[in-house]
């Protein structure tokens, strides 16, 4: 990964977090109709936490990142 | 394990047949990639995100395929064959499929 991709994912990443951020704090503002989207963000953000856990720790997917090329 | 797209092996004869053994994946690239590939396509050119994908799932395929005919007790795999198809957007199934046979080396004529 070159340091023109680095710098693209960190701030897409970036800008990613501050727009849930700003949605979240939206959510928050029209409480109590926010509740269902806080309630839909949390779901979907347990369901992300559950596949970078899963992708962290599968090995299998480590040897053919690593090893296979082209 | 000798894996060939033939239907013999010119060295060995066959002297059983195990059955179909196969192995398959899907992979796709993270989010990153797949901007990458996108913006690919605005230049022209080798999608490198796209080829190492698929390089990746048929390696994958191809030792789950080596797996499957190994718990047979096969000795090699002939007419094997791959076969891809598109799941959903920057997901791909790569199946790789042959005949799992028990292999015996043909006396060498002097």
């Amino acid at each position: 990964m070159d340091l023109f991709e680095k710098v693209g994912y960190g701030l897409l990443g970036t800008v990613a977090s501050l727009y849930i951020i700003a949605m979240i704090a939206g959510m928050v503002v029209i409480f109590p109709f926010g509740i269902i989207g806080l309630a839909v963000i949390a779901g979907v953000g347990l369901l992300l936490i559950k596949v970078i856990k899963e992708r962290l720790n599968n090995k299998e997917d480590d040897y053919y990142s690593k090893k296979v090329d082209k | 394990m000798i894996i060939s797209t033939q239907d013999q092996i010119q060295e060995y004869e066959i002297t059983e047949t195990l059955g179909i053994v196969r192995g398959n994946t899907i992979r796709a690239r993270h989010i990153g990639k797949d901007i990458l590939a996108g913006l690919r396509t605005l230049v022209g050119g080798e999608i490198t995100e796209y080829t190492k994908m698929l390089a990746e799932a048929r390696e994958q395929a191809i030792d789950r395929m080596i797996d499957e005919a190994g718990s047979l007790g096969a000795d090699g795999i002939v007419a094997m064959r791959f076969i891809t198809s598109p799941v959903m957007q920057g997901a791909a199934e790569l199946l790789a499929y042959g005949t799992a046979v028990k292999l015996k080396r043909k006396p060498v004529l002097v």
